[in-house]
């Protein structure tokens, strides 16, 4: 007799099969105060090594992820051109010179939203899935 | 128009949520301990000078920054270094700069068993310092102390003690930050630019395409950090740097400086008093009776009492004064220029900086200082937390018609230069750790006669380095 697959399974390694797909492509949020249209990725990865400090007449304020998470070494391979690895390693030698510090860190997709629906100049990244209306995707050009 | 109260408490939340966005108050800093090894000659002239080949085991440095951010608009940054020595205490190789106390005069007093009153004694706590900055008394050293007022990407203002804006070296400044134990003599002692300035600072940053552009210019009181006596003594200088998308980014900075070279002596007199009886030493025959006064132990026994409490009294801080004075002034015109290459793992990296000064005891006689390095590095990866560096670094500096310029270290000597090559390997660990193995040869450049004994001269260094950024 053929065994029935329980639906519950097929519905589970669906949405795993689905996170794992997302998790290596991170979109840019910003507030839906940011009037930019887009952004270059060359901006994306001065803002994120603090190399410009405005978006337009905002002060950027980027939000990043857990450097050990999958998110953030997609993004930052990406659009910093850095393992998290070698980002850690290049603030930390930022700070040392008395450049700045490092983006702020938000665990989860949730609190990343919440800072940048309330800060007109703060960019963050999350999962295409995890986008809602609180906040306003940013295209990369 | 009334301001409904949900619009204030919106408000009041955005400022909170600002708030958190970013921290305000950020405490950081490095420490590093050398292990360090000179190996030289006996004939060598650094034996002249207090130098020793021990081998020296120190820490180094202790540099805590405090990183304020009260608005989007105000950052101020506290550099503070922490040393066991004055004067910011010795080099990573292990030239430490001591202080000397000598006391001037002392008068021996006649013996008497009136009151004696001893005279005054100025007592010379100098500090020499390397003359190429100002006299830091402490072992504390204010590295920087600046604010900043942010405005646009192009255009900021700086306030306050900051880092001359030159080349790669002076502005990457601690131990994590550098991939080697010691820096190029042309940025650490033989500074052919000053290292820090305080005054005012304009600097920002434009976007053309991808690549970046900076400047900064600055007006400060110039290479001693002492007070402006005049408006010819306010030092001026900028920078120019592109970042250029090149390979893995090419760096490219072009920086000048012009001030006035002051000598300066810096002195602590303390003051010092001693009121008090004699010591009385009795003589006494064989049989116990008192014969009269033993003159010369009387004399030494007081003596001795006075050193004591003057002793005591040195180390009453109300009782010190301090001083500078100026007592020269040439002008100084520095030129330099710098790049950096990463390709991949490689980085090549080399500054050229060019120094004319000016002889103030001699009407148009200039020392003309030429002083550059090159550095190459491959990074390894090795683990997911650990990375080798192998490195080498070669650097030269010449100065001519030092000899009989007072403003210069070459002064009176019969060097011209120096050349040194180095090579070692950082590792890098867990990303704020780093260990570092150096083996270092500078070989002295000299004049006339001197060349055949050029060898002599000859400096082997072997440094291990520990830093930790926390």
């Amino acid at each position: 007799m053929r065994k029935r697959i329980p639906v519950t399974l097929v519905l589970t390694v669906a949405l795993l099969l689905l996170t794992a797909a997302h998790a290596g492509n991170p979109i840019l949020i910003v507030n839906k105060e940011n009037a930019a249209e887009s952004l270059s990725s060359t901006d994306i990865k001065r803002i994120y090594t603090g190399r410009m400090s405005k978006i337009g007449d905002l002060k950027a304020v980027p939000i990043n992820r857990p450097l050990d998470s999958d998110i953030a070494r997609a993004f930052l391979e990406e659009y910093v051109g850095m393992t998290p690895q070698e980002f850690k390693e290049f603030w930390v030698m930022k700070q040392i010179k008395g450049e700045g510090t490092p983006p702020m860190i938000q665990k989860t997709a949730e609190n990343a939203k919440s800072i940048v629906s309330q800060v007109p100049g703060a960019i963050a990244y999350i999962d295409e899935d995890d986008l809602d209306d609180t906040v306003k995707k940013m295209p990369v050009k | 128009m009334r301001v409904g109260p949900l619009r204030i408490l919106l408000c009041a939340a955005t400022v909170v949520v600002a708030q958190h966005a970013e921290r305000k108050f950020d405490v950081y800093g490095f420490l590093d301990a050398t292990l360090a090894k000179k190996i030289i000659d006996d004939s060598h002239i650094m034996w002249t000078v207090g130098q020793d080949d021990h081998l020296a085991f120190e820490v180094t440095h202790v540099n805590v920054y405090g990183d304020w951010k009260p608005n989007p608009f105000m950052r101020s940054l506290i550099e503070v270094g922490l040393h066991a020595f004055p004067h910011g205490t010795g080099d990573s190789v292990g030239i430490i700069t001591r202080s000397t106390v000598r006391i001037l005069g002392y008068d021996t007093t006649t013996v008497s068993i009136d009151t004696i009153r001893a005279p005054k004694l100025p007592v010379d706590n100098t500090v020499f310092d390397n003359q190429d900055g100002p006299l830091e008394w402490g072992s504390i050293t204010l590295e920087r102390a600046w604010m900043d007022f942010l405005f646009e990407n192009y255009v900021n203002l700086r306030v306050g003690k900051f880092i001359t804006p030159y080349g790669i070296w002076n502005v990457d400044h601690g131990s994590p930050a550098i991939l080697t134990v010691r820096q190029p003599y042309q940025t650490a002692h033989f500074r052919v630019f000053p290292r820090s300035q305080i005054g005012l600072m304009g600097y920002g940053t434009i976007y053309v395409g991808d690549t970046d552009l900076s400047y900064k210019l600055y007006a400060s009181s110039g290479r001693n950090e002492i007070s402006i006596e005049e408006a010819t003594d306010v030092a001026v200088g900028g920078n120019m740097e592109a970042v250029l998308p090149v390979l893995d980014g090419l760096q490219l900075g072009f920086s000048g400086y012009t001030g006035l070279r002051r000598n300066q002596r810096g002195w602590r007199t303390i003051e010092m008093e001693v009121e008090m009886l004699p010591v009385i030493v009795p003589m006494y025959d064989s049989s116990g009776n008192f014969v009269g006064i033993d003159t010369a132990a009387t004399q030494a026994a007081t003596e001795q009492a006075i050193k004591d409490t003057l002793e005591v009294q040195g180390r009453e801080f109300d009782r010190h004064t301090y001083g500078y004075e100026s007592t020269s002034k040439a002008r100084e015109v520095c030129l330099g220029m710098s790049a950096k290459l990463n390709v991949g793992a490689l980085t090549l990296q080399g500054e050229y900086n060019y120094q004319h000064l000016a002889n103030h005891m001699i009407p148009d006689a200039f020392t003309h200082v030429h002083a550059f390095y090159l550095l190459g590095a491959y990074r390894i990866p090795m683990h997911r937390h650990v990375s080798v560096t192998p490195y080498a670094m070669f650097e030269q500096i010449t100065a001519r018609g030092a000899h009989n310029n007072p403003q210069h270290l070459f002064e009176g000597t019969f060097f011209d230069g120096f050349l040194t090559v180095l090579g070692g390997v950082n590792i890098k660990v867990f990303t704020v750790g780093c260990v570092k193995l150096e083996y270092g040869l500078i070989k002295m450049q000299t004049i006339g006669e001197y060349t055949e004994y050029e060898d002599l001269y000859d400096i082997h260094l072997i440094n291990t380095q520990f830093c930790m950024a926390f």
